[in-house]
Parts: structure tokens; sequence; C-alpha cells
């Protein structure tokens, strides 16, 4: 599929180039140049920052940057999905916690278009290897930026924005609540967009073991702003609950940024019951909301809840629900169990055993749910017609699939680390318990020995 | 909405309650060259022909006009399409100058830099060294570039 430009012939530009008289296009009024750049593909953009200073000035604006998304986001005839993808060799090692330098994660934007589902672009994974934990767990996308986590399985603070369409990238500095300042925790991350300010935000939702028992009271807020570089804890104070890190093989998803909030499914503890709810947090006031979830009675610890549209989608016992209306709780109608026709819903399983069970990944614009069957094979099911259509894409577990808009969104920013540039740095002293030591290698265990108790204590009082 | 300038023209005398039954009303377009605007009248029409043809299939009018606007680039000097552009800009055509955009930005998009500067009029005016930084750091959008 092209990119749906005008192709001009090629004798059109070489009569150009022949011509020895004056250039086309010197007498265009500035405003009509901004009309036709934002009209090209994201690399040819870059390129074009090094024709002149005012060309530079201009792509390099806030303004021009916002411009550029939005004619990005309209073209909605050609939506596009970022898929993250796990070869059946790394999801292999990265569940036994081995390390495998070989096998790359592999970033790929899709057209979602049902007539041709070929792949628009791949990009180069410029941390490849800086894993703690193997893979890095995609938060969320938004406007063009992926954001990354290396949270997987270990207290690990290596947060990173990145703009693979131009190359650009701001690693977050360490956030204030740790294992060696607060203790033993619990925490979600969530990304979202602050259309006001114009600002991405990072949000941690932290439970803190010493507090008492999860789900009692109100968890800590952490706020990173990419506008000031820094971490802030939140003063305002959570509704009662805790949301609680659900590692991939309980969990399909954890956040849903839509209508300017992050969605995440908490738990509370009220009198003897457990019950599930949404807390919602508005990215750009930074005031918190609840919604109810279906089925008070039962507390389901596979609950995940999804953007759908300009609403959430919940899938919950292998049933999906979808809020018809935004916010109004009476309005969650039960669409389809996922559970029928061979394409079964992941009951939870213990780390290791290999889920054989298929799982929800992710949403097509016109609502198709994404699944991912037992052998590592990516459909996507109409919700209506119940067809369904092979991808022809395989993902074998930590598959992301969310919905994609190239921007030049980081572009004015320089590319940034953190002051500590070891990913190793990150992680944090003594607690992340290397449980399955037997999958190690001696030597990789004798290193591992040898960071926690030597390297960690002494790189990190380094950095104080 | 096609030539908005004009429509505006119209409401602007029915607001002044001039005889506007007359069909042969001359409208002052002092910046628009007959030339160009016979081109934007001819794709005007063209467009509300294959619209009124597939009225209902959407997907079918992007097709059809997609293969016109193919043709029409075929006849399209190099020097016309700043007059166009310009036509298309100052009378408020939103899909002519979408077009005409779309045809620039393909034609400069997998050109040197040295092409786009000659086909703007531009020179670098960068200090010296700073371009040689900027094709550095951005090495990788520079690669598979049209040969000039």
């Amino acid at each position: 599929m092209s990119d749906n430009l005008p192709e001009l012939t090629k004798s059109f530009t070489e009569d150009f180039l022949h011509n020895e008289e004056e250039s086309v296009l010197d007498s265009l009024p500035p405003e009509i140049l901004p009309e036709i750049l934002v009209r090209l593909p994201t690399k040819a953009i870059i390129k074009c920052t090094s024709v002149c200073k005012t060309w530079k000035s201009l792509i390099q604006s806030p303004t021009f940057i916002s411009d550029y998304l939005r004619h990005s986001a309209t073209k909605n005839d050609h939506p596009l999905l970022l898929f993250r993808l796990c070869s059946e060799n790394l999801a292999k090692a990265v569940e036994s916690l081995r390390r495998d330098i070989v096998e790359k994660e592999v970033y790929a934007l899709h057209w979602d278009d049902n007539k041709d589902f070929s792949e628009h672009a791949s990009f180069d994974f410029p941390f490849h290897g800086q894993s703690i934990n193997g893979v890095f767990r995609v938060v969320g996308t938004c406007n063009g930026l992926v954001c990354l986590a290396d949270d997987l399985y270990r207290y690990c603070y290596n947060f990173i924005i990145w703009n693979p369409c131009i190359r650009k990238f701001v690693q977050l500095p360490r956030p204030h609540m740790r294992f060696s300042t607060h203790g033993g925790y619990d925490a979600s991350v969530g990304f979202g967009f602050d259309s006001e300010s114009n600002d991405y935000k990072v949000v941690r939702f932290v439970s803190l073991q010493n507090k008492g028992s999860f789900g009692k009271f109100p968890p800590e807020v952490e706020v990173y702003s990419l506008a000031t570089g820094e971490w802030r804890i939140l003063e305002a104070s959570p509704p009662k609950g805790c949301v609680p890190y659900r590692d991939q093989a309980f969990v399909d998803n954890q956040e849903a940024f839509v209508n300017g909030a992050l969605h995440w499914v908490a738990l509370r503890r009220s009198k003897k019951k457990l019950i599930n709810f949404v807390m919602v947090f508005d990215v750009g006031d930074e005031v918190f909301r609840e919604i109810a979830l279906p089925n008070l009675d039962e507390c389901a610890l596979s609950d995940s809840i999804w953007a759908y549209g300009n609403s959430l989608a919940l899938i919950q016992h292998s049933n999906l629900w979808v809020m018809k209306e935004y916010a109004n709780a009476s309005s969650w109608t039960k669409i389809l169990s996922l559970a029928d026709q061979g394409v079964r819903m992941g009951i939870p399983r213990p780390l290791g055993m290999g889920a054989s069970k298929s799982k929800a990944r992710g949403f097509r614009k016109s609502g198709e749910v994404i699944v991912e069957m037992g052998d590592g094979q990516l459909i996507s099911r109409d919700l209506k017609t119940e067809e369904i259509k092979d991808l022809g894409i395989s993902g074998y577990g930590f598959t992301f699939v969310g919905s994609y808009v190239e921007s030049l969104a980081l572009l004015d920013n320089p590319n940034q680390r953190a002051k500590t540039t070891e990913g190793l740095a990150f992680l944090d002293e003594a607690n992340s318990a290397i449980t399955e030591v037997q999958e190690w290698d001696e030597k990789d265990f004798a290193m591992e020995l040898f960071r926690q108790m030597f390297l960690m204590p002494f790189l990190s009082s380094l950095t104080q | 909405m096609k030539f908005c300038a004009v429509k505006q023209y119209f409401d602007d005398e029915n607001n002044n309650n001039i005889t506007s039954g007359a069909s042969t009303t001359m409208i002052p377009l002092p910046n628009v060259e007959s030339h160009p605007l016979a081109i934007l009248i001819t794709y005007c029409k063209k467009h509300l022909k294959i619209k009124a043809n597939n009225a209902d299939n959407k997907k079918e009018t992007e097709k059809e006009m997609e293969q016109y606007e193919q043709e029409l680039l075929k006849k399209v000097m190099p020097q016309e399409l700043t007059e166009l552009i310009l036509a298309a800009n100052y009378l408020n055509f939103k899909e002519a100058l979408d077009f005409f955009c779309r045809a620039v930005a393909s034609a400069i998009q997998n050109k040197s830099i040295e092409f786009v500067r000659k086909f703007f009029g531009l020179e670098s005016d960068f200090e010296l060294g700073e371009e040689e930084k900027l094709r550095e750091e951005f090495a990788w959008s520079f690669e598979g570039v049209d040969e000039d």
C-alpha cells in the first residue's frame, strides 16, 4: 500500500533539473510551505531540517509538530497498528529469567486494513541488550510515542519515552519511590498526554507493602512530566484501592488512555470482600475518579481494561464487555464470549508453564479484537459477525498491539539518557530476588551475585 | 466547499442588496491568472461529476479521482505548479490545494537536499559545520535518496 501521494512523472522532475531557469517554487508565500511539508513522511521531514535555517526552525517548532500530528491523525482511511513481537526463543528465555542477547524484540507498523494488513515499516530497536528482565514492557503508545518500562519481573526503574519514526528518545531519571527508599511495593505505570499543556506524562501508582494489607488504603502516586523532566509525588490522594501490577501471565493489558485520562483496574478491600473497579486519573487536571465494573460480586483477578474507541472495553472471565457510554457504568454491555469457537481466553497460569490458551492483545480501529492463539498466530475477530481473520503475524508472548500515529514528537528534545547510562544502575539493590537460579549458568549467577553485593551499592553511592 | 473566496463574494453581494439575479455577475479575481483558473475550474467540475456518479461509494470516488489526478499531473508543467498553488490558496479551494501540495511533497520526498534547495530557490544559510552536524545526527534520513 502506498502513502497515497500522487506521483509527479519522471519527466516533470527531469525537465526541472535540466532547465537552467529559476526554480519552480521560489515565490511561494510562507503559509504554503507548512502545507507541503506536513504531507511528507517523517523520514523526509527530518532530512529537510538540513535545507536551511528557516526550514529547520519551522520543522522543529511546537506549532508545526502539533500540526503534523493533527494531519497524521486525520488520515483515518489508513490507520496504523504498532506491534511489539517476541520470537519463541526470546519469550522462552525471558520467562525462564535467562538472558538471550541474540534475539531482538521486533517493533513493526502494519496497515490496519482488511484487504492489506502488510507491514508499513519496522524499527531498529535502539535499546537491545539493555533490559535487565530480557524484554522491555510496553506501557503504551500516544501520539507516535512509545513508553517502555523495564519492570517485567524485578524492581527496576529504566523508563524510556521513544519516537521510533524519528529515532529520538528520552530516558527518565529514577523515580522517588523505590525499593531502596520505601521498601517493598506493587506498582502500575501509565503513559498519557495532557492536551492543555501539550505535555506527556508517565504516572506510577505505588501500593507500599509497609502500609498494611493491599486494597485497604490509597496508593501513592508519582508523576513524571516531559516538560519539566522530573518526577513529582502527588499531594492529592486517590480513592482507596490497590492497582496491582499484574504480569503478563495473568493479565493481558495494564492501562488504557482514553479521553485524556488513564484507566486501571483497581482492587479494593471492603469488609470481607475484594472488589474490582476502574481507577481513573485525568492526566491534565491530575484528579481521580472511579468507574464501577459490571459483576461486582465476583472479583476476577484476571480483569483487564482496554481503550475501545472513545470508551473502554473489559475482558472478564473470557467475556468481552464494552462500556457503550463512556463513564456511565450502567452502560457496560456484554458483547462476546471469547471462550467459544476454539478461541479461548487465557486463564491465569503460573509463570513458566507456558500458556497454551489464547489471549486478547488489542483492538483494531474498526473494533475487531486481536487475539494471540496458543501457537503464536495472531488473528482478529469481528465482534458482530464473529468472523475470524488471520493477520499473518505471530507473537509468542509479551506481545503488544496498539493504535499508532506517525508524529514528530520529541523532535525538539535532544536524545537524553539519564545520568547513569548503565541499565544495571536502574536495578534496585538486594531485592530483585533471583528465584529461578537453576536456569542460569554458573557464570551468570556469579556475575549477578557480584552485582548485587558489591557493584550496586558502589554505583548507587556514586550517583547520590 | 470549493472556491470559497467566490462564494464569499456572493454572500457579500447579497448582504449589500445588489441585484444578484444576473447570471453574468463579474467577480474580480485580481490574483488569479486565467490559465490556472481554467485548470482549477476543470478540476472542480470533474470532482463534482465523479462524486455525483459514485454517490454512495466513497472508495470508488477516491479511486476515480486518483486516476484523474494522475492524468492531470502528466499535463502540468513545472512552472504552472506555483501558479496553481497560489490560485487554489487564494480561492480557498481546499481539495485542489491539498492535491497540489501532495504532488509537490511526493516530488521532493526522496530527493537530495540540493535538489530541494534548487526546487524552492533556497540557499543554505547554515554556519560553518552546522550542516555537517545535522547531516551526521540524521544520517539515517539520508539513506535511499534518489540520485540527482
